[in-house]
């Protein structure tokens, strides 16, 4: 079929020649690559100039934070909240004691109530520890004051019945007061009065 | 490195952007858009290393550019949906018909615009056989489709455009 091998012959040849680009398209598109490659290559270096300050801020702001107090064994607790220790932490501990928040009853892993974690308060919830600034220097005694120097004096020079006398009435002011309960009788009416 | 400063790169480019072009134009048939889309492929190619592959380089190349292009189509007839400018679509078109173009005696714009209105599905494997480099399993291996699908569309092609260009010749010469 000559016409069958004339139509082929065209459409192969067409094919050949299917989407032709413009002369000089390999020169045109590296250029225009280069100039977006560049571009965007610009945009990266605008990112990185507006992102690297942003994050040395937060991370200076991270590091000046004040930190919260780390995590506590409940044997540590225990041995600072039962009073002064023989060990050589001791002052170690009473240092940590002052910065502390609210102290907590733990009792010895014998007893039959669970041992309370001092970020704990009665009912079992968590409290946000209060962060105080660590002191680099631990604080040194000061001097006592007038209130208390006149105390000092009275207990080394007082009588033994003087210190009673004075224990009492401290102990006489720091007592509840009882206060009786109120009754108002009320008023006879002028009726009963006449009756 | 910048692109120009790639040797290697630089000569793909040159090598293969025709190839790339053929490809893309198969799927959008619109030079401009193919030409976004083929710097698009090379760009794509030059960020991920992909252009270092050195085995079976055309087949590669070209099932790249066929996403990118498909990929590009996608999101232009996204834009171009919202866009007012949709009433252009129904304008008569500049290109001649392949009436006209059979008339004018240039046979091969007739035989182009008769492509250009074939189904997408036998369209792009019919100008990828085109190409000296790549066969029916390659083809098929780029369009994600079996060797033997790839036959049948080729064939189905070729059949619809022997039956057009046959009737517009009986026309022309009758």
């Amino acid at each position: 079929m000559p016409e069958r091998d004339k139509i082929d012959q065209l459409i192969d040849s067409a094919l050949d020649g299917y989407a032709e680009p413009r002369a000089g398209l390999e020169q045109w598109m590296l250029a225009r690559m280069a100039t977006d490659a560049s571009r965007s290559s610009r945009r990266g270096w605008l990112l990185m100039a507006i992102a690297v300050p942003v994050f040395g801020a937060l991370m200076l702001m991270i590091y000046l934070a004040p930190r919260a107090p780390h995590a506590q064994p409940p044997s540590q607790i225990a041995s600072t909240s039962r009073g002064p220790s023989t060990t050589p932490s001791a002052e170690h501990s009473v240092g940590r004691l002052v910065t502390e928040p609210a102290p907590h009853v733990v009792q010895s892993s014998g007893s039959s109530h669970p041992i309370r974690h001092r970020d704990q308060d009665v009912d079992g919830h968590t409290n946000n520890p209060v962060t105080r600034p660590k002191e680099n220097i631990f604080p040194r005694p000061q001097p006592m004051t007038a209130e208390e120097q006149a105390m000092t004096r009275f207990a080394a020079e007082a009588s033994e019945s003087d210190r009673k006398a004075l224990i009492e009435a401290q102990r006489r002011v720091d007592e509840p007061l009882n206060i009786s309960a109120i009754s108002i009788v009320p008023l006879p009416s002028l009726e009963d009065k006449q009756n | 490195m910048t692109i120009e400063a790639d040797p290697g790169f630089t000569a793909l480019v040159e090598r293969q952007s025709r190839f790339v072009f053929r490809v893309v134009y198969a799927v959008l048939l619109n030079s401009s858009d193919a030409e976004d889309a083929v710097q698009e492929t090379f760009l794509k190619l030059y960020r991920n290393h992909g252009w270092r592959q050195e085995e079976n380089e055309p087949a590669f190349l070209a099932r790249v550019a066929w996403r990118t292009a498909v990929d590009l189509r996608r999101r232009l007839s996204r834009s171009t949906e919202s866009d007012a400018s949709l009433a252009i679509d129904q304008m008569p078109s500049l290109q001649p018909s392949p009436e006209q173009a059979l008339t004018s005696a240039n046979e091969n714009a007739a035989v182009h615009a008769l492509i250009d209105s074939l189904a997408e599905e036998l369209r792009v494997p019919l100008v990828l056989s085109a190409m000296e480099e790549l066969n029916s399993r390659q083809i098929g291996e780029i369009l994600g489709i079996p060797e033997g699908t790839v036959r049948t569309r080729l064939q189905r092609a070729r059949q619809i455009l022997r039956e057009k260009l046959a009737s517009l010749m009986e026309t022309r010469y009758a």
